[in-house]
């Protein structure tokens, strides 16, 4: 039997809230394991904060999505995108179940490439692509997104010169009825300027037109909206095929797709609220297959689901540095991981939870990460039991963006170990170091000494 | 022109005549019984005549010219005239009556033809046989025809040492009496009657066809030995040249009328023993009238047997030959090829009601609930990568992965049953009340319906009497009826009502996926637990095998800068097929919208619509990476002559070569909207492991049309491109 774990002892109001017959519940349900592997274990083989992906997590989602719309609609390709998670493990599990790359960079071009995707599968997008990135492009035969008029100009000029037909699609945003609207990349649909700029495309007979592109935001709530967006799109692609009897080869759904983190501000958590990826699916395909396309027409479907697809593949592992309470009170947690390395923490309320057994007692609790700046709140109330100095914990959804928008601040960058299907831990990332972080600093010749 | 018209006209003709008497268009056949028959001068000359008199009467009273070319209508008046010919010696009257005779027989041909014709039933020898038998019967009141005294035109007279020493060499062989019996009913056909003839008969028949020639041996012993052990007399088969009733009726039955397999031989087993009890029957009550039976016991069994066989309802085991090749050996490889390749393609184009890849969850006679009556029946569901078919906990209809998921209409037709209002079960909940649930009943064609069950409650897409395409979606997956857990039901039925029991119906085309990748199925039946799903085809492709009449594919080859040009037309029967002007040769193909594939080919082989009959035997109009497509071919061109013609002694009973056909795609530039497509072929012969005469062809498309085709042997390369 193991040894009983102390606990100190917590003095609380007692909150009688609302009657119901089930008592409050306390948040947690401690994860000791991640795919048959002890997280106390993990911290001390690869150290403390660490980063976790699960590869059956990540194989289980993309194969789910990729079920759920092929057996909706015929003609389905997902790119992954590459900006949510570039670690060169992860775009390659995604590419070994088939997915293409969807990059918006120059650099990350580059990674896709050396991945090992055919040019021809890089999706480029984004509104940053200069003259030497679209000559690589054109050169390489891949589909470019041209975000706006002056690219599209610049494309044309360069196609001239290379004497190529440079393969293009159109980024359109419009309106979907949701607040915010992303009218800021691409051509608007409602006010003309996505006609505007297919007609130039069509008239300069330099550039191939070959899809349509939108992206109508980022964790969208209403799968409804795609809905709308599908219909538009269907709607440009049909009046291209009338106008000018050019059929274009796919639709571009782009992502946006929610995970189930709470966003700040939500009253529901978001595993409640969140659509599931066979509503977007469903509003998505039935907008197509009901546009009326004839069957040798109907455009492929591409999705850059980024979000959706490796959220809740990654966790966050973390150790408490120290308990203190706050002068009002309250309970503060100081966590040896903050904001540099867990970016989402700024929108989200991430759900923690503690990786060893409790009692039923819980503490609302301040938990700051130990960056010495005010900024460096993981979570300004959480309902936890009383953790020791030393104990563990795991961040749940924190696969996409984290690690890609994480930086060396104050503190280092963990490492990331995946876990194979199999239950074997990978390091597909090593821990920072400081000659990592010095590695492209010049120091002067001048600053090389001094005396105190 | 028209005189060289006629003059072919006549020549084929003529020519055929002789060939069919073995039921052949074979020329060397033809021109060694045209030589045997001049073995007697005066009989052969006879023949000719007779020949003449048909074709001329044929052309001057407007029959058809095609039955004129292909002998049909003059064969009979030949052996009128060799008989006659054989019989009575030259002078007026004998002109005259073999003019009168010829006409006489060519109209009793048409008559039979025509009469029995129209029953599927062939004339075979009938014509001759009532114009002999008037002959013999009437000629007594002519006296100023005379029987002959002295073979004086005969050829045995003056070289006499040809004739005896054929027969002195037999005389040293084993079994002696038993082979000049053979080579004696052999030349009897021609009312020859010396070994020499039957030799050369033999010979032709070996050359025209291997399995002819074991098929005579074969049909000669039985009824021998039949005859042998029922102490028949001998006499009759010697003396009266009836021996070749045998020999006639095992080429007829054996291999000519029913395609040539262990079947057919056993079959004749039990017919040749008839021939012989007819022969003695016959002869008994035609000696009355001093009437010869000639080839009445092989009309009799052979339009008997023919006549019976047509009635079948099933025609499984002994199989009828429908389309004449006019050749054992054609007759048996094209129908064994045609069986293993096309054998289902009688049935209607059938697809999977379903988008992506679903599992079949319960295939024909299930234990769950196909059973009995309703056995022949899909279920349908959709399995995750452990093959579980919902995400935890499962409690609800909306865990299980098809759950509201399209279901598509399996083939166009019009809908004549829906129901739509029955609530979907709980999980592990059944309604036996309304067991099959919401519902749809699609007519397809007479007698042929297909239904969709246990849809999901208010998703019905259409209503009774819609017509729909293939490919409709018809409503969501649900869980209505007889159904524990969302999946569909599919079967096809012979009724139009909700409860109709199933009808066994392969899925025209599907693939089924497994760890190494995809399959493709042709006309199957999908097994249970087997991931399944439709082939979709590439436009791109399908566009440059979109062949349509009065299309001209034409190609430039690259080394020779000759042109070749195939043109599309439609046979009356509706059948497409490529024709070369410049080589006379015919490719007949299928196009059917997921395939495109070659059926059959008349012509040179050395013709490069050969080449392209081969190399594009068989092409999946849907593009799949790594699919691998195989398919059989005729044996004859991937080995040896001397090994095919070995070969055709066994084929009857087992095949021992093989031609193996295989197809993939070397190059798709882009899988989603491709603009040029790759693939390759392999055709090769498999004799016991050793491959060989392979060839190889590579199509390249592009622009909606075949752009390249190479053709690549051990032996020559031949690079063709699309004239522009």
């Amino acid at each position: 039997m193991d040894k009983k774990q102390y606990e100190r002892p917590i003095i609380k109001p007692l909150n009688t809230g609302l009657m119901n017959k089930f008592g409050t519940k306390t948040e947690y349900t401690p994860m000791t394991h991640i795919d048959g592997n002890k997280v106390s274990d993990l911290l001390e083989k690869y150290g403390s904060p660490l980063f976790v992906l699960s590869e059956r997590k990540i194989r289980e989602n993309i194969r789910s999505a990729k079920r759920i719309f092929e057996t909706r609609y015929p003609k389905v390709q997902f790119a992954w995108s590459y900006k949510t998670n570039y670690l060169n493990a992860v775009c390659n599990i995604f590419h070994q179940e088939g997915s293409w790359g969807e990059v918006v960079s120059m650099f990350e071009y580059e990674k896709a490439m050396k991945n090992g995707v055919p040019t021809d599968k890089i999706l480029f997008n984004g509104p940053d692509k200069t003259d030497e990135d679209l000559i690589v492009a054109i050169n390489n035969n891949s589909p470019i997104h041209i975000d706006h008029l002056d690219e599209l100009y610049r494309l044309t000029e360069l196609a001239k010169e290379m004497h190529k037909k440079p393969r293009v699609a159109i980024r359109v945003n419009m309106d979907t009825g949701i607040y915010p609207m992303w009218d800021r990349f691409g051509f608007n649909y409602e006010n003309g300027q996505a006609w505007e700029a297919i007609n130039k495309i069509m008239a300069s007979e330099t550039l191939d037109l070959i899809g349509l592109h939108c992206h109508i935001g980022t964790f969208m709530l209403m799968a409804s909206a795609y809905g709308v967006a599908a219909s538009k799109m269907a709607d440009l692609a049909q009046g291209i095929k009338k106008r000018y009897n050019k059929t274009i080869t796919y639709i571009d759904m782009g992502g946006g797709f929610a995970s189930k983190n709470t966003l700040k501000g939500a009253y529901q958590p978001g595993t409640d609220t969140v659509p599931e990826i066979h509503e977007y699916a469903e509003a998505i395909t039935t907008a197509l297959l009901n546009a009326g396309f004839d069957n040798d027409d109907l455009p492929y479907l591409y999705l850059e689901t980024g979000r959706a697809l490796i959220d809740d593949a990654g966790f966050l592992l973390g150790s408490v540095i120290s308990n203190k309470r706050l002068s009002d009170g309250r309970r503060a947690t100081i966590m040896d991981f903050g904001v540099n390395i867990l970016f989402t923490a700024f929108w989200y309320n991430h759900k923690i939870s503690p990786a060893q057994e409790f009692s039923h007692h819980t503490e609302d609790t301040v938990m700051y990460g130990p960056l010495c700046m005010n900024i460096d709140v993981v979570r300004e109330n959480v309902t936890m039991p009383p953790l020791n100095k030393g104990d563990n914990v795991v961040v749940h959804y924190v696969g996409a963006y984290n690690i890609t928008q994480s930086m060396q601040f104050i503190s280092l960058r963990p490492a990331v170990v995946l876990i194979d299907t199999k239950g074997n831990p990978h390091i597909i990332k090593n821990k920072e170091s400081l000659e990592d972080v010095e590695v492209k600093e010049v120091k002067p010749e001048y600053l090389s000494t001094f005396e105190l | 022109m028209k005189l060289q018209y006629y003059i072919k006209l006549f020549w084929e003709g003529f020519i055929n005549s002789y060939s069919q008497i073995f039921f052949s268009n074979n020329k060397i056949l033809a021109y060694i019984l045209l030589l045997v028959s001049f073995f007697d001068i005066g009989a052969g000359l006879s023949g000719v005549i007779a020949i003449l008199i048909g074709q001329v009467t044929c052309v001057l009273f407007n029959f058809s010219h095609a039955l004129l070319r292909d002998g049909t209508y003059t064969y009979n008046s030949l052996m009128v005239g060799l008989a006659i010919g054989m019989f009575y010696d030259f002078n007026l009257s004998f002109f005259i009556l073999l003019l009168v005779i010829s006409f006489l027989t060519l109209f009793i041909t048409i008559w039979f033809s025509v009469s029995l014709g129209k029953r599927g039933l062939p004339m075979l020898s009938i014509p001759f046989l009532l114009g002999l038998w008037i002959i013999i019967l009437g000629v007594d009141n002519f006296s100023a025809l005379e029987l002959k005294q002295k073979e004086i035109l005969s050829l045995a007279r003056y070289f006499p040492e040809l004739f005896t020493g054929v027969t002195d060499f037999i005389g040293e062989l084993p079994f002696a009496n038993v082979i000049y019996l053979y080579f004696r009913s052999l030349g009897a056909i021609f009312f020859q009657f010396n070994d020499l003839a039957g030799l050369l008969t033999a010979i032709a028949i070996l050359i025209y066809s291997r399995i002819g020639f074991l098929l005579s041996i074969f049909g000669f012993l039985i009824g021998y030995t039949f005859y042998y052990y029922l102490e028949g007399d001998f006499s009759q088969l010697i003396y009266s040249y009836i021996g070749f009733n045998f020999i006639l009726t095992a080429i007829a039955l054996g291999g000519f009328f029913v395609i040539p397999s262990r079947k057919s031989f056993l079959l004749l087993l039990l017919t040749i023993p008839i021939i012989a009890i007819l022969i003695s029957a016959l002869h008994t009550l035609f000696t009355q009238f001093g009437l010869p039976l000639f080839s009445l016991p092989f009309n009799i069994v052979v339009l008997l047997f023919l006549s019976a066989m047509m009635t079948r309802f099933k025609t499984a085991g002994l199989t009828l030959v429908t389309l004449q090749q006019f050749s054992p050996e054609k007759n048996h490889y094209k129908f064994f090829n045609a069986v293993e390749r096309f054998s289902s393609d009688t049935y209607y184009h059938i697809s999977l009601p379903i988008m992506g890849e679903w599992r079949i969850s319960q295939g024909y006679d299930g234990n769950i609930t196909h059973k009995g009556e309703w056995g022949q029946a899909l279920d349908f569901d959709i399995v995750n990568h452990d093959g579980a078919t919902y995400k935890l906990p499962g409690l609800e209809l909306k865990d299980y992965y098809c759950y509201d998921i399209p279901v598509l209409a399996t083939a166009a037709g019009i809908v004549v049953e829906v129901i739509d209002n029955i609530e979907d079960n709980k999980i592990g909940d059944v309604n036996l009340d309304n067991n099959w649930g919401n519902t749809v009943v699609i007519k397809h064609g007479e007698y042929l319906f297909s239904k969709l069950s246990h849809l999901k409650i208010n998703t019905l897409q259409v209503k009774k009497g819609d017509y729909i395409q293939k490919g409709k979606i018809i409503g969501y997956c649900g869980s209505s009826g007889r159904s524990p857990e969302p999946h569909i039901h599919f079967q096809m039925q012979t009724t139009p009502y909700v409860g109709s029991k199933t009808l066994a119906h392969p899925i025209s085309y599907y693939l089924t996926k497994d760890k190494s990748g995809y399959s493709f199925h042709e006309f199957d039946i999908p097994k249970e637990g087997q991931i399944v799903a439709n082939v979709a085809t590439t436009p791109l492709l399908a566009r440059a095998f979109h062949l349509i009449p009065g299309m001209k594919l034409e190609f430039v080859n690259k080394e020779t800068g000759n042109i070749v040009s195939w043109e599309v037309f439609v046979s009356a029967t509706n059948q497409t097929y490529l024709y070369c002007s410049k080589t006379k040769s015919t490719a007949y193909f299928v196009n059917n919208g997921t395939m495109f594939y070659f059926t059959d080919y008349y012509g040179s082989k050395k013709a490069l619509l050969h080449s392209f009959y081969i190399g594009a035997h068989k092409v999946v109009l849907g593009c799949y990476k790594d699919l691998i497509l195989e398919d059989n071919l005729l044996i004859q061109g991937f080995f040896s002559p001397f090994i095919t013609f070995i070969h055709d002694f066994t084929a009857p009973f087992f095949h021992y070569c093989k031609a193996k056909y295989q197809f993939r795609f070397s190059k798709i530039d882009n899988e989603h909207k491709p603009t040029e497509i790759e693939f390759t072929t392999e055709s090769k012969g498999v004799l016991f492991g050793n491959e060989s005469n392979e060839f190889k062809a590579v199509f390249n498309i592009k622009n909606n049309t075949i752009s390249t085709i190479k053709f690549k042997s051990s032996k020559k390369e031949i690079n063709l491109k699309c004239k522009e």
